[in-house]
């Protein structure tokens, strides 16, 4: 039996069909992958179950398609594509509503290894901590002469 | 000799809050049938008295002398019935210690809460007045002067009904809203804003953000521009900014929540203002705030607050005989 490829794109400068074997289904765009390309997510709510389908001409009745698996059993995958196509989404839903002006891919990307939502101290630079950090000396100066204290 | 003007509003101070006190008390005093009235004021901050149609004067040079000389000489120009000076009870600078003692007006100190190291301008000074109305509680000032109830742009029947206080944010009914503040300088205020954008934006909350300053460019979809920013608290839920007198007064009457960013001040004391409210120190103290704070639905409640400047106003107007006090008229 063949080894079916994975149908992801790669390459840095030049992209080529992945060379991997592909593992998974993306549950998002049903694409062949592999794990390197693949990610772990919440399966997306089963569609029902077809009908069966109507007996052929000689009127025998091919067996129904199996059930999908409980969920909970399989655990869903999905590639890099979609993924990134469902932040953007997402990003441009919160921008709509307000809160989000910018992309910021070290923060929304996984995969540049950035995410940590409960460890967050990198996630401010030198701009951010300037906002605590104020000079008490710009207000400490009782001895400036004018009017503009407050 | 006839008073040019009637109530001389003398508010010196770089923040909004000198401004915008100004602002709610003479109006309220021309509600009271005050006419004649004038503000002065040092800080460039003039837009709650232009907004209001009160005159006001800034004097262009703020030096000490020059100061003396420019309020020397608009008080003998004006010759006001009644006196006001806000916070600092001889001017910033000393201006009028030499001019006070020899002005025949009734004169009112609203005093607002100064850092301990200024402590000469507290009660001991509060003499030089007829009466001394304090615009807010605290430790060093004693009670024994009239306080009265925060000063606000607004009556709370005044505020604009959530509905509509929310269509003016711009967002839905049931969305609720976290408002960042800030009329601090141009640059804090920039990077205030980006922090909390930067924040909001990792936690993803229900809630959306929007962001009040005067150095917010008029094109930032999350701006307001709003004046009298009070006047839509109906429809915030949760506030973020320094803990300065408006904000901190603003919020606290209209039952708003509000997580407070302390700023060192020359004269303020924003880090005792706050204390026993939450703050935060740290971006990353701002986040787990924001995070523990953030709303996941608008306030139901009903705003009822007694109005400071009202009260302030009473005192000023019936004090300097422009307008008879009620019992006089009943007689």
């Amino acid at each position: 039996m063949a080894v079916t490829r994975c149908q992801e794109n790669t390459g840095f400068l030049v992209l080529h069909r992945c060379e991997n074997p592909a593992e998974f289904n993306c549950v998002y765009c049903g694409r062949r992958i592999c794990h390197e390309h693949g990610q772990p997510v919440d399966a997306p709510a089963q569609a029902p179950a077809p009908p069966p389908p109507p007996p052929n001409a000689s009127g025998v009745m091919t067996p129904p398609p199996p059930p999908p698996p409980p969920p909970g059993l399989t655990q869903a995958y999905a590639c890099l594509t979609c993924l990134r196509n469902r932040q953007q989404q997402g990003q441009q839903q919160a921008q709509r509503q307000g809160i989000a002006s910018d992309y910021d891919p070290y923060y929304t990307y996984p995969y540049y290894g950035s995410y940590h939502p409960y460890q967050s101290h990198y996630y401010y630079d030198y701009g951010d901590r300037g906002v605590f950090d104020r000079g008490r000396e710009q207000a400490d100066t009782s001895e400036r002469a004018d009017a503009l204290g407050s | 000799m006839r008073s040019a003007v009637d109530i001389l509003y003398y508010a010196p101070g770089d923040g909004l809050g000198h401004a915008t006190r100004a602002a709610a008390i003479l109006r309220q005093a021309r509600r009271l049938g005050a006419r004649s009235l004038l503000a002065c004021i040092t800080t460039p901050h003039a837009q709650p008295l232009e907004h209001e149609g009160i005159p006001c004067y800034r004097p262009a040079d703020l030096t000490p002398e020059a100061l003396r000389a420019e309020a020397a000489a608009l008080i003998g120009s004006c010759r006001p019935r009644m006196l006001v000076v806000d916070t600092f009870p001889f001017g910033i600078t000393g201006e009028l210690a030499d001019l006070l003692p020899a002005l025949s007006c009734a004169k009112v100190l609203v005093a607002r809460r100064l850092q301990p190291r200024w402590a000469a301008w507290g009660p001991p000074a509060w003499a030089s007045f007829d009466r001394v109305v304090r615009a807010e509680e605290w430790e060093e000032a004693g009670g024994s002067e009239r306080l009265c109830s925060p000063i606000l742009l607004r009556d709370a029947a005044e505020l604009w009904p959530r509905a509509q206080a929310k269509a003016a944010l711009k967002v839905a009914a049931d969305e609720p809203v976290v408002l960042g503040v800030s009329s601090d300088e141009s640059g804090w205020t920039t990077d205030f804003f980006a922090l909390l954008r930067k924040i909001l934006r990792r936690l993803r909350p229900a809630a959306c953000l929007r962001l009040a300053s005067p150095h917010l460019p008029p094109d930032d979809p999350l701006r307001v521009a709003h004046y009298p920013l009070v006047e839509l608290f109906n429809g915030v839920d949760l506030v973020v900014g320094p803990c300065g007198y408006n904000l901190f007064h603003e919020a606290r009457a209209c039952g708003v929540p509000g997580i407070f960013l302390p700023q060192p001040r020359r004269y303020d004391d924003q880090y005792a203002r706050a204390r026993g409210y939450p703050t935060a120190g740290s971006p990353e103290e701002l986040e787990a705030r924001l995070r523990e704070m953030l709303p996941m639905q608008v306030r139901r409640e009903e705003v009822a607050y007694v109005n400071g400047a009202r009260m302030a106003a009473e005192v000023i107007v019936f004090g300097s005989g422009t307008v008879p006090a009620p019992q006089d008229q009943r007689q």
